[in-house]
């Protein structure tokens, strides 16, 4: 019953009318903070699509518009903006193969496939209903259960993190649909990558070779856009237009009821999986869509499917996805303690409106914490409305011949990437980095393997250094604890699981031969 | 009211979009060498935007992260001293860099025109309240007790909080492990869960989890008691005298501005930090303010370097052992 009261006082934040003196009209009282939902909904979707362009950048830029508005209508554009992108990410993802994050890696990979079937509108259509049943669900898991999950999460120390960590490693082998060796290989060459930069503990540098911008490693965004979306794009332009997936028919707009049916359960396993990872404060989220992917492959009668098109490897990421969007706002409001990077902004948002986070936020701006809360319920449904209709719109614009399509895309991801920290030097590597993809491509190997090694390493790296330090060097201290052997144990199962078939494979080829 | 936001907004964003219109008018850009969302980004803010009220130009922040700092302070010691590029510098950046890196890139004495200290925040030695000691002096007593047992959290070398555990430590004659996080943001949570017993951190960060009884603050690094966490005593009362450590905020332009500029913005930064409702806000969230003249800032920053220099060296020394 509390809850509902909560949620009242939620939604009374959210509604709450505000008297506003329109010109030529009078003073006329609006639900202020439902219009300001609506445009971070809007916007966030709209930067979400812009290749490169992501939430960080945008909510930087938006800043200053917040001090003028009221602490809660703030908050909640805000947030409409971090969401909304999360939505926005999967079309460029599904579309043109461009993940602008971590998370949407993922959905590339089947989603992309979907499209160049020409079933980018089922695509959409489940990343869309997908993400609104999670985003409503995980809405529901803060309202109910934030205080206890924190406890939760506060169980997790270094040792925790490290086991989680590698665990979402041995998912990058499952991810994988061609050789094993070469993921393996992918896998290693983003650890690698990923050791770049200041070392935490000495403060020494590695493997910058004395060059100053590659202090702080390299930025996910630079080699994601590099190797997937700019080599992508070069690999397009090897190929003949009359071939390429502008020439496929359209497709239906909207999954059908078979796909549909396919996608319930997928849905609901990556809403679970991906709220349950969001609420680490250590950014656990960015695991939920890599476990929701592996999980769908194993479970699925035809694992060959995936990474040819499969609508479970839609749907079952992206609920995953949005569901570790919102939950991620658990650490921020319980704690007051940023689990990544936009949530830091959302601090500096809050405390420049003279607000600091931390517990007290639920009981000394209640109408605060239970608005922000009802409205990412009402901005899901936004969302939807915003984004079913949009999906006959972006399908179409695959129909834009190649030649113009290309040229856009790579001025808007320049963009982009330069918007991240300003620097030019950062585009200059984008283009490093899409011939090394395109080398990739060209050589039968994939990038996800890779991304995913590289999102991994430095928090594996750290962690087990952490772990170390606690346990003054000994590994059996990372053994000692409890969760932590856990998650090493399903570790080891599911590499088992993946390498033990792939084994007997090559075998039977070798037989076969 | 409503409209009229969501004009500036689109106003902003094209503003923001075209910038290399924007500045042919010459704006002031203030650089937080920082990501956007962190306490000095917060200060620069708040202050830039009562800056701008006050010159009648436009103030922009520019984040300029990267290096913890030195990637931003880079940038304005090569800037023009003209008065349109100002950094909101931070002990981190101006103070303990110069004794952490030889390779810095920049020297915060030669390559800076100090124009003025505006605000610092004391640090607090925090505990999860599961932990025994209950003091400073007890925690001293528990670590000598346990050699080479005891961990604790720190956001990362050069970090404020990592400084003022190497102080402590040095002045304590102990030998805990400091366990590093990139911040104090990630370090918090280890602390606040009992898996690492104490750190160190800022107190605008601190006071919200010490008020809600989820840690314990044992003392504050400043000389005198902060204003937000009054009940709290201070190093030197705990038996640590000479004890003090504070992160601080202070304007530098590049070397060699011209007198009358960097007067009249002295001026201007004085005169917004005795704003009441100014300093109101600023205070609730943690910070103390000052607002010294440029020479005074110049010999504040000078004592610091020579600090950090010699607690560095001091360090690096017991290491050796």
């Amino acid at each position: 019953m509390e809850i509902l009261s909560n949620l009242g006082t939620g939604f009374a934040a959210v509604l709450h009318l505000v008297d506003v003196a329109i010109p030529g009209i009078g003073v006329v009282p609006l639900p202020v903070n439902i219009f300001l939902c609506f445009t971070g909904c809007l916007v966030g979707t709209l930067i979400g699509v812009l290749p490169g362009v992501g939430p960080i950048a945008t909510i930087t830029m938006l800043l200053p518009i917040t001090f003028g508005l009221e602490p809660t209508g703030a908050l909640i554009m805000l947030a409409g903006i971090y969401y909304g992108a999360q939505y926005g990410g999967s079309t460029t993802a599904i579309l043109v193969n461009i993940p602008g994050e971590a998370t949407s890696v993922v959905t590339a990979i089947d989603g992309h496939e979907m499209a160049k079937q020409g079933r980018a509108g089922s695509a959409l259509g489940i990343a869309a209903l997908g993400s609104f049943f999670a985003g409503c669900v995980a809405t529901l898991v803060i309202a109910a259960l934030a205080l206890p999950l924190t406890r939760m999460a506060l169980m997790f120390g270094p040792a925790e993190y490290f086991s989680l960590m590698v665990m979402g490693l041995v998912f990058a082998v499952v991810l994988a649909h061609g050789a094993l060796s070469k993921a393996m290989a992918m896998i290693f060459l983003g650890l690698l990558l990923s050791t770049v930069g200041t070392d935490l503990e000495t403060g020494e540098e590695r493997l910058t070779f004395g060059f100053p911008p590659l202090a702080d490693g390299i930025d996910f965004a630079v080699l994601a856009m590099g190797i997937f979306g700019f080599a992508e794009v070069l690999r397009n332009l090897g190929i003949d237009e009359k071939r390429d997936l502008v020439s496929k028919p359209i497709g239906r707009l909207l999954p059908s009821p078979a796909e549909l049916r396919q996608s319930a359960m997928p849905v609901v396993r990556g809403t679970f999986i991906g709220a349950l990872l969001g609420i680490l404060p250590g950014n656990g989220a960015v695991l939920g869509p890599f476990a929701s992917y592996s999980m769908e492959k194993k479970l699925a009668r035809q694992p060959g499917r995936f990474g040819r098109g499969a609508i479970e490897g839609v749907a079952g990421p992206e609920s995953a996805n949005n569901a570790g969007a919102q939950t991620s706002f658990i650490p921020l409001l319980t704690l007051g303690v940023p689990p990544n990077a936009v949530m830091a902004l959302m601090v500096g948002a809050m405390t420049i409106q003279g607000i600091i986070p931390g517990p007290q936020v639920m009981t000394r701006n209640p109408d605060l914490f239970w608005g922000m809360i009802t409205s990412m319920w009402v901005g899901n449904l936004m969302l939807l409305v915003i984004n079913l209709p949009l999906i006959g719109l972006w399908v179409r614009l695959l129909r834009v011949p190649y030649r113009l399509l290309f040229p856009t895309i790579l001025v808007f991801s320049c963009i982009g990437i330069y918007s991240i920290n300003n620097s030019p030097l950062d585009v200059v590597m984008t283009a490093g980095f899409a011939l090394v993809g395109y080398s990739l491509i060209k050589l039968g190997f994939e990038p996800a393997p890779l991304l995913l090694g590289f999102v991994l390493g430095k928090l594996i790296e750290d962690n087990l250094r952490r772990a170390l330090l606690m346990t003054r060097g000994s590994l059996i201290g990372v053994l000692e604890r409890p969760i932590s052997a856990a998650l090493l144990l399903i570790a080891l199962a599911v590499l088992v699981a993946a390498i033990l078939p792939a084994l007997r494979k090559s075998r039977d080829r070798v037989f076969a031969e | 009211m409503f409209l009229r936001t969501v004009a500036a907004g689109l106003a902003a964003l094209t503003l923001a979009i075209a910038a290399p219109a924007a500045r042919a008018e010459q704006p002031i850009s203030i650089v937080v060498a920082y990501a956007a969302g962190g306490t000095t980004d917060t200060l620069a803010r708040i202050i830039g935007a009562r800056l701008a009220d006050k010159l009648g130009t436009q103030v922009i922040i520019e984040n300029k992260a990267g290096a913890t700092g030195q990637i931003g302070s880079r940038y304005v010691a090569k800037a023009a001293p003209d008065g349109r590029t100002l950094q909101i510098a931070t002990q981190t950046t101006h103070a303990v860099a110069p004794a952490l890196y030889p390779n810095l890139g920049y020297d915060p004495l030669k390559d800076f025109t100090p124009i003025s200290l505006v605000a610092w925040s004391p640090l607090v030695l925090i505990t999860n309240p599961a932990f025994p000691p209950k003091t400073v002096q007890e925690l001293i007593a528990y670590i000598k007790a346990r050699p080479k047992e005891v961990s604790f959290a720190t956001g990362g070398r050069g970090d404020g909080s990592f400084m003022a555990a190497m102080f402590f430590n040095n002045m304590a004659k102990i030998n805990p492990v400091a366990v590093p996080f990139p911040g104090e943001a990630p370090a918090l949570p280890q602390v606040l869960g009992g898996q690492l017993p104490y750190m160190f951190c800022s107190a605008p960060t601190a006071a919200a989890p010490v008020d809600a009884g989820q840690l314990r603050g044992l003392a504050v690094t400043s000389k005198v008691r902060a204003s937000n966490l009054p009940n709290i005593p201070t190093m030197a009362e705990s038996g640590l005298p000479g004890y003090e450590m504070v992160n601080w905020w202070g304007f530098f332009g590049p070397a060699g501005m011209a007198p009358d500029l960097v007067q009249k913005l002295n001026t201007a930064f004085v005169e917004i930090l005795k704003e009441p409702e100014t300093s109101a806000k600023l205070k609730g969230l943690g910070y103390e303010l000052t607002g010294t003249s440029s020479d005074e800032f110049k010999k504040y920053v000078g004592t610091e370097i020579e600090k950090w220099a010699a607690l560095v060296k001091a360090e690096a020394a017991v290491q050796q052992q």
